[in-house]
């Protein structure tokens, strides 16, 4: 009982940091219908970026986000209408899965030359830290990086239902003819929503870059999750990436420290195969037009 | 009465072929002219050509005396040009309120929004009632008097509505004509798509008939509806004015014919 409730624990807090990943994966799917192939990469390179200012600069990674997510909200854009905008222009939106994946392996390639290949760390003086709670052991890096996931999802939601912008955003989403005849900008928006998943990517890689050791290939394994994540949840659907974050991390730690660390990965894919044999369009996905 | 929309001549289709092979279409201010036709003539394509999410091939679109083939939707939006599509165009996971405000989207100054959010409010009194609601959760009628409401934010000089009782039980029909008329009433241009002819000539001061693309003929809405030909072919008549045997083809050529001597066909 007592490892269960660790896992439960576990599992809560390490979700945060993955629903802020799939929060701007599944946001961009919603405004643009494009499967985002680079989220991984773009993570990785927020962890890179937070590394290199705490080991050059002593700016701590969670201090340093600010300026990470500036950073790669420019570099978002950038790739919007550099890559994905002229695939729109000439309808061949459906090439954007290949685009996507090219700048993976472009973004991988310049970590690889900046970095190198060695597995890196940001290793903070409260890294080992921890606080145990009635027996259960609760480490401080873990709980910053929650609390931070946390903070920065509630900066995107009021970004989403208390701004101009946002609520063009979530207009587009849902009924992306009628936005246009009320007369947001289809390309603008796209530029800035990609922008805004590929921040969400800078600050997460922040907080990722805390939790697990990462080189320049971390990315496959993450947007496999990110992917399942986002399926499980249901495309576009920002409180789907955040409960189906919830579903991924604590059944991986439940099983990881109830049976064995070797099940947890594949009780997680269990899961989503299952739900999405029940429901195709993901736990909070809709058939038709979606909602953020 | 002064013209505030021309079309001339107007050629416009998607792919290799063309929907409207040359279209002529007046709209006064401050009246309802309502478009009928069969399936396919082309009359959702007019609107988009005057809202801009169609650029025509050939041909003008004036509208206010000014040529506005060139501009963006957003541009003719900003002119005054409200589209409301065929579709449900509510965004139905946001709230009334929200909905009302995206309906002000392209303006600047939002106290303005604010104030014509409320004398809409007037209007439709719904968009008070149901305003922390979400859109989707209303139904049919009440989503399009939430859409008519909408275009009213924008204060606009002419309003496109395409197929509005699409969809719609017969009281929630009855509510969106006698929307059209509150907009009519209030002095608003309105040109509207209707397959429901007889209830959309009704509502309406003009009517103009669409055929394969070519306006075959224009009148007033009463007239029209009192037209044999037109009752034969669009109102689902009895048949008692049609002749025996008579073909599609022949029919259409009545039509042309008959726009030929309508006292309103300048128009």
């Amino acid at each position: 009982m007592h490892a269960l409730i660790q896992g439960i624990i576990l599992g809560v807090l390490t979700a945060g940091v993955y629903a802020l990943m799939a929060s701007g994966q599944t946001l961009i799917f919603g405004i643009m219908k494009v499967v985002n192939l680079a989220q991984g990469a773009m993570v990785i390179l927020g962890a890179y970026l937070s590394y290199q200012l705490f080991t050059s600069f002593g700016i701590d990674p969670l201090l340093s986000i600010p300026l990470t997510t500036i950073a790669m909200f420019v570099l978002g854009v950038a790739v919007e209408v550099l890559f994905l905008r002229p695939l729109r222009r000439e309808d061949r939106s459906e090439l954007s899965l290949l685009v996507t994946f090219a700048v993976a392996l472009l973004l991988e390639g310049i970590m690889s030359v900046t970095w190198k290949t060695t597995v890196r760390s940001t290793n903070t003086g409260y890294a080992n830290s921890s606080w145990t709670v009635f027996g259960y052991q609760i480490t401080l890096v873990r709980l910053w990086a929650f609390l931070l996931s946390i903070a920065a999802l509630g900066v995107l939601y009021l970004l989403l239902n208390r701004t101009r912008f946002g609520r063009a955003i979530r207009a587009t989403v849902q009924n992306p003819e009628s936005a246009r005849l009320l007369g947001v900008e289809a390309s603008r928006v796209s530029a800035l929503g990609f922008g805004l998943g590929a921040a969400t990517a800078a600050a997460a890689g922040s907080v990722y870059g805390l939790l697990y050791p990462f080189n320049s290939g971390s990315h496959y394994d993450l947007i496999s999750r990110l992917l399942s994540i986002v399926l499980l949840g249901g495309l576009g659907s920002i409180g789907g990436a955040v409960v189906g974050a919830l579903v991924v991390s604590t059944s991986s730690a439940i099983v990881a420290s109830a049976i064995s660390p070797s099940w947890s990965e594949m009780t997680f894919f269990v899961i989503l195969l299952l739900v999405l044999l029940i429901r195709p369009q993901g736990l909070f996905g809709t058939t038709a037009r979606g909602a953020i | 009465m002064t013209t505030l929309l021309t079309l001339h001549d107007v050629v416009a289709g998607y792919g290799a072929g063309d929907i409207l092979k040359g279209v002529d279409l007046e709209v006064s201010t401050g009246t309802v002219t309502c478009l009928i036709g069969p399936n396919g003539a082309g009359k959702s394509t007019v609107l988009k050509c005057v809202s801009g999410l169609l650029r025509p091939r050939l041909g003008s679109v004036r509208f206010a005396g000014e040529q506005i083939n060139g501009l963006s939707p957003r541009a003719r939006l900003l002119k005054g040009i409200v589209h409301v599509p065929q579709d449900r165009s509510l965004f139905p996971a946001m709230t009334v309120a929200d909905n009302l405000l995206m309906g002000g989207y392209a303006l600047k100054d939002q106290k303005a929004v604010r104030r014509r959010i409320e004398e809409a409010a007037e209007v439709f009194p719904i968009c008070r009632s149901r305003a922390a609601e979400h859109a989707g959760s209303l139904s049919g009628g009440e989503q399009k008097q939430v859409e008519l409401a909408r275009t009213l934010v924008l204060d606009p000089g002419l309003i496109l509505l395409d197929e509005p009782s699409i969809g719609l039980d017969p009281k929630s029909r009855h509510q969106v004509f006698a929307s059209i008329r509150t907009l009519a009433e209030a002095g608003r241009t309105v040109l509207l798509v209707e397959q429901n002819a007889r209830s959309g000539l009704a509502a309406s001061d003009f009517g103009a008939v669409l055929e394969s693309g070519v306006v075959r003929l224009v009148d007033t809405g009463a007239n029209l509806l009192t037209d044999p030909e037109v009752a034969r072919l669009y109102l689902g008549a009895s048949g008692a004015h049609s002749s025996p045997g008579a073909s599609g083809a022949s029919s259409a050529a009545d039509v042309s014919a008959a726009s030929t001597t309508s006292s309103e066909g300048a128009r």
